[in-house]
């Protein structure tokens, strides 16, 4: 019996689940439980109680409401008067082939020319449809994108063969295929309109440029700079008529339609753009790209730099008096043990909270004027701002608080010397008796690695009772030197809390410090 | 009170989560496998109540990784099963642009029958080969929980809340607010959906940007559940690839762009860039982390060494990866002519799945979430060394193909450490893991073919225009239409990296964080700057407060999965559109 693909992979399907039966096995006869210690504080936090002071000063100060009146007034002027351009381009026209002054790209199926009257131009319309067309062929089904040409008026457009191309069409009865295709056919049905097929090079026709990797033939976009192109020996083309788009596009159509349009007079892009995804124009060796997304002029963005600069003064002009006030709150607060940190955040968070409610009314009023595209700017303006205020408000009122604290050690470790050895059973008992009591930590293991005439190495682990998750791990290296005990006490700490590295240090030290203690106590006794 | 058997619950909800996560993605392309973590304990906890069944903490664990081995199939089994059915269904479409992508009929076959049964054998043994990254990563769980001490935040914040939620700690009300909150947002999100797509403002001032605006209330809320600094890493990553490096590699290359694209097009065309820049940094700082923490690997595999259990689970795991390569020369052999390159990229693939397990596990231990962020390492690899062969990119591609060894892996951890956490016996659980994975693998396969049977690939509720850059890319790789540029931009991005390295220490950003945010698109990055600077004021409140906003997040991103789950009911009935 041979071995097929097939069966091979019956086997390894076996095998794997043989495999996995006997690890299995292996795995439910052994194990240990480890253990770690997951701790939520259960503490109440005077943070409420702080927000609701800093609200009810600060929403019935003066100050507050110049900055919010000036805020919007600044946001919707700004806003107002602003100037908006179409997303555009330009690049190098030396490397596309001259084939068009006016490029229009549209990613749906344009019905006619309209959108180009009332503007004086000749133009020829593509439209490729990447709904594929099958064609039965002797027994074989043939997959093909249908290209649909309509040379209406009568141009003078440099593409390839494109004269040629537009009188084959022009009879309204002919589809071309590439030359290169081997296949013999003569004639297909599309929907029961019956149509002759030529043979013709289409290669120099499909393959010209429009735009740096946009092509006339049909493309699935730029993959990392590689245009992922149609071959032209999959591509019919075929006349535009009624039947034909209606076969190839009845239910959803997936087309993109390019008009080339010579013009040698003046162009409105802007109403052009309202019909159309992308439009192109060249002129004096350039090609200058256009899209209907709009952008903020750069008048606009000076104009929100001025409003954003205009409220840095504003609120430093305006806020003194409100933040004097604050800043006694805050000093009695910090006396009472809340810190820097709590206060500051809670300060931003009111304000924040503040000026989000005062930017509704904003969006309503912006919605409701009738100025086209005003949402951005306004909000832009309006958030800008109100950042910078706030970032004012919050350092005049709570910078002096900072406390800059010096270091006390410069590494989390301790060294003790003593004449004798701990004894490392009272060590355990007094740790346990005293860490009963504590209010800060709770004492969690306790090991002794070694224990001997000359060394004596422990590990000591405590939970940080008002912290989530706040392990410290002390580690305490004896030795005998020369008659001399030295003790090595390392501390170190994990957290699951966003401890920055000054808390980490105060954590330590107190950790240290309340050991040293117990330490202390039995090497004295 | 009765008493069922934990493994049966966790059967149950398993097959419930993964039902949704498969009927989701393919109908919309969102799934909720980040969150499964956090919201299949809860399930857990729930069920037992509502059954009235006496439970004990060890319970909870099973069922939670019975659930849980069940729910990671859906990414290897029904998902990618959905999407090599694109792939094989528009093959003709993609065949005038060059394309002449095989799917072979291992991959995908479906027919008469109501389930594929000539792709079923390959789809489970690829499935539960993965295993081998959750042996792995049990016998190096005392390095990355113990040594590196790694923080698995996700799993740290599901032990929370579990914790809180078995006594009911926190207030109700507080709870329903919150939960009702989550699922409105989420409902809103999905009827007016929020994008501002900016590519056109910035490319104008930096051609070759991307970025956009948009809020997406369950992504949004589990970036809030991570630590500061891998938040802080996530959206520099983001921002610093699509607006600084792209941009300047664009220019620096002489890369041709199409103008005036969109935001979506645009990630299409410059995907082959980020590829390039994410392997570019992807190698620097793997053998960084490799080189600074040699001797505490060294350690720990000797100790693997010594110690039985871990010696016998690594063995396992090893063999399971050695098993992928049988696989794969078997498919080499039988589906092309043979030459040597094949071997050695099957070699070098399956060295570096290794390598990139654990990395992945301590990318996913410090940001929480690892996003495939390591795994396009080894399709450039193989597309390098001139693997043209769809199957054994099915085979061995964690990237583009069905397993992935490296998120088990990370997965497993998560457990592990819920496990600890929950003082549960760490054997136990992975074996109920291993369970899952294998019982969820028959599961989720049967539900892809369900959904490739009710719906078809024309279908309204599984529209082919989502999936036409996926296949197109994965067509683009498998046939080899990668231009060579990226192989410059990879060198480009190795440059950076080694500079980022050295200016660290005034910088201080945490580097595996970083790798994850050059593989999430702007939009995304703008949602984390918000998350950070959210949780940043929130957390200076104390500890409380920090433990209130991971409740608080988690159960509003159970109201979000509500939300999904009544989207895709909606969609189904044909109510609303995907």
């Amino acid at each position: 019996m041979t071995l097929t693909l097939d069966i091979i992979i019956i086997i390894l399907f076996a095998s794997i689940l043989i495999l996995w039966g006997i690890s299995l096995y292996l795995a439910s006869r052994k194990g240990v439980s480890e253990e770690e210690e997951l701790v939520v504080p259960r503490l109440v936090s005077p943070a409420y109680k702080i927000i609701k002071i800093m609200f009810y000063n600060i929403i019935r100060s003066i100050e507050l409401a110049l900055i919010i009146i000036s805020l919007l007034l600044t946001s919707f002027s700004t806003a107002y008067t602003s100037t908006y351009l179409y997303s555009s381009s330009e690049i190098e026209a030396s490397s596309i082939p001259y084939t068009y002054d006016i490029l229009m790209i549209s990613n749906n199926y344009e019905q006619g020319a309209e959108y180009v009257k009332g503007i004086p131009v000749e133009s020829i319309k593509i439209v490729q449809i990447y709904n594929g067309l099958f064609i039965e062929h002797d027994n074989k089904s043939i997959y093909l994108l249908p290209l649909v040409i309509n040379c209406s008026s009568h141009v003078k457009i440099y593409v390839g063969d494109i004269d040629k191309i537009c009188k084959l069409l022009s009879q309204g009865n002919t589809a071309i295929i590439d030359n290169k295709k081997a296949i013999g056919l003569n004639t297909i049905f599309i929907d029961g309109q019956r149509f002759f097929v030529v043979k013709e090079d289409l290669s120099n026709f499909v393959g010209v440029e429009i735009l740096p990797s946009i092509y006339l033939v049909h493309s699935l976009g730029a993959i990392g700079g590689t245009p992922l192109v149609a071959t032209p020996t999959d591509i019919i083309v075929l006349p535009e008529n009624e039947k034909v788009i209606e076969a190839l596009c009845s239910t959803d159509c997936n087309a993109k339609t390019i008009f080339l349009a010579r013009n040698s007079s003046y162009v409105d892009v802007a109403k052009l753009l309202k019909h159309f995804d992308l439009v192109a124009i060249r002129t004096n060796g350039k090609i200058h790209i256009y899209s209907p997304n709009l952008v903020p002029s750069s008048r606009t963005f000076i104009g929100l730099a001025l409003s954003a600069l205009f409220s840095l003064v504003f609120s430093i002009t305006v806020s003194g008096g409100l933040a004097e006030r604050i800043k006694l709150i805050s000093q009695r607060l910090a006396l009472s043990g809340v810190t820097y940190g709590m206060l500051s955040s809670s300060l931003a968070i009111v304000m924040v909270a503040i000026l989000l409610v005062f930017y509704i009314p904003l969006l309503i009023v912006a919605s409701l004027s009738g100025v086209e595209n005003i949402f951005g700017v306004a909000s832009a303006s309006y958030l800008l701002s109100a950042a910078i205020s706030i970032m004012v408000i919050v350092y005049r009122a709570s910078a002096g608080l900072k406390v800059r604290g010096s270091k006390v050690l410069s590494k989390p470790s301790i060294v003790l010397n003593h004449t004798i050895k701990i004894d490392v059973n009272t060590f355990r008992n007094e740790l346990e008796k005293d860490f009963s009591l504590d209010d800060f930590f709770a004492l969690s293991e306790f090991e002794v690695l070694e224990d001997t005439n000359n060394m004596v190495e422990m590990r000591i682990e405590l939970i940080y009772k008002k912290g989530l998750s706040s392990i410290v791990s002390i580690e305490i290296y004896g030795e005998k030197i020369n008659g001399i005990w030295n003790y090595n006490l390392l501390a170190d700490v994990w957290s699951l809390e966003e401890l920055s590295g000054r808390e980490q240090e105060k954590l330590v030290l107190m950790a240290l410090s309340k050991i040293q203690g117990v330490f202390t106590k039995c090497i004295t006794e | 009170m009765r008493k069922i058997h934990p493994a049966l619950i966790g059967i149950l909800i398993g097959a419930f989560t993964s039902f949704v996560n498969s009927y989701s993605y393919a109908v919309s392309g969102y799934t909720t496998s980040e969150i499964s973590i956090v919201w299949i304990p809860i399930l857990s906890l729930f069920i037992f109540k509502l059954l009235n069944v006496d439970y004990s903490v060890r319970d909870i664990v099973i069922s939670f990784a019975t659930a849980i081995g069940i729910d990671i199939t859906t990414t290897l089994t029904s998902g990618m099963y959905i999407t090599y059915g694109f792939l094989k269904n528009v093959a003709f479409r993609l065949k005038p642009f060059g394309f002449d992508v095989d799917v072979p009929k291992y991959l995908f076959n479906y027919g008469k029958s109501f389930i594929d049964l000539n792709a079923l054998p390959i789809y489970i043994t690829l499935a539960i080969s993965t295993l081998g990254g959750a042996f792995i990563a049990y016998s190096l769980r005392s390095h990355f929980l113990d040594k590196e001490r790694l923080k698995y935040p996700i799993a740290t914040a599901s032990a929370v809340i579990t914790n809180l939620m078995k006594e009911f700690k926190v207030g109700r009300k507080f709870l329903l607010l919150i939960f009702a909150l989550g699922f409105a947002t989420q409902m809103t999100f999905f009827i007016a959906g929020l994008s501002i797509d900016l590519t056109p403002v910035t490319s104008m001032f930096l051609p070759g940007s991307v970025f956009a605006i948009s809020f997406t209330p369950i992504v949004f809320a589990l970036f809030l559940l991570l630590p500061l600094s891998s938040l802080r890493s996530f959206f520099m990553g983001s921002f610093l690839t699509y607006l600084v490096f792209i941009p300047i590699a664009i220019k620096l290359f002489s890369i041709p762009l199409i103008p005036s694209q969109t935001y979506d097009d645009m990630l299409f065309s410059v995907s082959p860039i980020v590829l390039g820049i994410n392997v570019g940094f992807v190698i620097t700082f793997l053998l960084y982390y490799l080189i600074k923490y040699w001797t505490q690997l060294a350690m720990s595999f000797s100790v693997i060494l010594k110690f039985g259990t871990e010696r016998v689970a690594f063995a396992i795991g090893l063999s399971y990866i050695a098993f992928l390569g049988i696989i794969a020369t078997v498919f080499a052999v039988y589906l092309k002519p043979i030459n040597n390159i094949v071997f050695l990229a099957i070699i070098l693939a399956l060295f570096l799945h290794l390598i990139l397990i654990i990395g992945n596990l301590r990318v996913v231990g410090e940001s929480g979430t690892g996003s495939q962020a390591l795994f396009p390492l080894v399709t450039i690899v193989m597309y390098s060394l001139g693997v043209r062969n769809t199957m054994l990119y099915a085979v061995l591609d964690p990237y583009t193909g069905i397993p992935m060894p490296q998120t088990i892996a990370a997965t497993t951890m998560n457990l592990l450490r819920y496990s600890r956490l929950n003082k549960v016996n760490a054997m136990e659980t992975l074996k109920y893991f291993c369970l899952g994975v294998a019982i969820g693998s028959f599961i989720t396969y049967t539900y892809g073919n369900l959904l490739v049977g009710i719906y078809g690939f024309n279908s309204p509720q599984m529209p082919l225009s989502k999936w036409i850059p996926t296949t197109v890319w994965m067509a683009a790789v498998y046939q080899g239409k990668l231009a060579m540029q990226s192989l410059s931009t990879i060198l480009f991005a190795s440059l950076i990296s080694i500079l980022i390295i050295i200016f660290n220490r005034f910088i201080g950003l945490a580097l595996f964080p970083f790798l994850v945010g050059i593989t999430l698109p702007p939009d995304i990055g703008f949602q984390i700057l918000l998350a950070y600077i959210v949780k940043s004021i929130v957390v200076r409140f104390g500890p409380t407060f920090h433990e209130r906003l991971i409740v608080g997040a988690t159960i509003f991103m159970l109201g979000c999965a509500v939300a999904l789950i009544a989207n895709i009911i909606l969609i189904s009935l044909g109510v609303a559109s995907p």
